[in-house]
């Protein structure tokens, strides 16, 4: 789980009152979401201060070597039809371009649901997924419902201290300290 | 704190191989057992069935050890002193009766692989709220433990006892007695002990109060 720090652009401090849709156009995570705590039974119980949402994405995926060895063929009898050796680039790029548009138009997605956890007046968000790719996408729906932006958390968030983790991101690694060879201890 | 960076604190790849390292030190050398102060107490922490090492410039895995008790083993050791460093490492958590299993991932030590006790056995609403609960102790027992660690890496002590514990124990040497580590003070202990004084009289109050009369000799 990948925690993401929500924050104003401005810099300021997450509120709920502060939370709104976002501005422009786009889907955020409202339409596409459904958000956990509407199905839960007993919702006046619900803490009042987090909130579960989920997304979903369908992703159609073609089998990339079938891919490739059926588009060699084919590129294979155009040349043969017109008893060329090579073919053009952009013919390529078309036989290319069909059979994918041949193959997703048969090809059932795949769903994947990918939750995530806010906690309001905490001010963290946890992200079931550890992909950067993914995170990067609900980083704009949230943004884009919420107007708030996610910012990666880091363990020095965990100190309170902020003296304590300035001094601890002045201090240099020791991984060299720590690699002592075997042969000194024998 | 992070409110006043609008992009956050930054992510430190040798901060969390040398927070790995350090509890997994510790817990060898302290038979598991953590005192981390008021609110968290006494806890148990050791290191579960998986270590997961890279080296220093990759940001790839290139060593696992996995089974019962990889901590215990020559090669765990010999790929920490060969200068290899953790990425991943599964650790083992209780607090009072409740025990968790979790693993510590990546530079921003995400809580992957989290099995949870279950206290709770009915009612959908409370098996949710129990996890909630749940997660949030785990996270609360981690974030101190960092905490303990930050404070020590920080220390003076970290170069004068610190670093020489853990070289002996890479060795393979005997491990002397370890100080625990530091308990740092959290903002609720704070607020605890400001709630505790006593509040100061104000003297301005024994003033305009009438002095009090003299009392009475028993003889009359």
């Amino acid at each position: 789980m990948a925690r993401q720090v929500p924050r104003r652009p401005q810099g300021q401090r997450l509120s709920r009152a502060a939370a709104g849709h976002g501005q422009g156009g786009g889907r955020g995570l409202g339409p596409g979401a459904q958000p956990a705590r509407h199905r839960l039974p007993g919702f006046n119980r619900w803490l009042y201060d987090r909130w579960s949402c989920s997304r979903s994405a369908s992703t159609k995926r073609l089998p990339a070597k079938l891919f490739r060895a059926t588009l060699d063929r084919r590129c294979g009898d155009w040349c043969a039809e017109r008893d060329v050796e090579r073919i053009p680039a952009a013919i390529r790029q078309q036989l290319k371009d069909d059979l994918e548009h041949e193959w997703l138009a048969r090809t059932l997605p795949t769903v994947g649901v990918t939750e995530a956890a806010w906690h309001v007046s905490g001010g963290w968000l946890i992200l079931h997924s550890l992909s950067e790719g993914m995170a990067e996408r609900y980083r704009k729906r949230f943004f884009r419902t919420f107007g708030l932006k996610l910012v990666p958390w880091s363990p020095l968030d965990w100190l309170e201290d902020g003296e304590l983790a300035e001094s601890l991101m002045a201090k240099a690694p020791v991984p060299v300290q720590l690699g002592v060879h075997l042969a000194e201890g024998a | 704190m992070s409110a006043a960076v609008p992009e956050g604190l930054p992510v430190l790849p040798h901060l969390a191989s040398e927070f790995y390292a350090w509890v997994w030190w510790r817990s060898e050398a302290q038979g598991s057992a953590f005192d981390l102060g008021p609110p968290v107490g006494p806890v148990d922490v050791w290191v579960d069935e998986r270590l997961a090492f890279r080296n220093v410039e990759d940001g790839k895995v290139t060593a696992v050890m996995t089974g019962e008790n990889p901590a215990g083993t020559l090669e765990a050791r010999a790929a920490l002193a060969g200068g290899k460093v953790l990425q991943e490492i599964r650790l083992g958590i209780r607090r009072e009766d409740r025990e968790y299993f979790v693993t510590l991932k990546g530079p921003a030590a995400h809580l992957t692989a989290l099995k949870l006790p279950q206290v709770v056995t009915e009612g959908d609403a409370e098996l949710v709220f129990e996890r909630m609960h749940l997660y949030d102790e785990v996270n609360f027992v981690v974030a101190h433990l960092f905490r303990a660690f930050a404070a020590a890496r920080s220390g003076a002590a970290w170069q004068s006892e610190e670093m020489p514990g853990l070289h002996e124990w890479l060795l393979g040497r005997p491990v002397a007695p370890v100080r625990p580590p530091p308990i740092v003070p959290t903002r609720e202990d704070e607020e605890e002990d400001d709630d505790d004084e006593e509040p100061e009289e104000d003297e301005a109050d024994d003033d305009d109060l009438p002095d009090e009369p003299e009392p009475l000799d028993s003889d009359g």
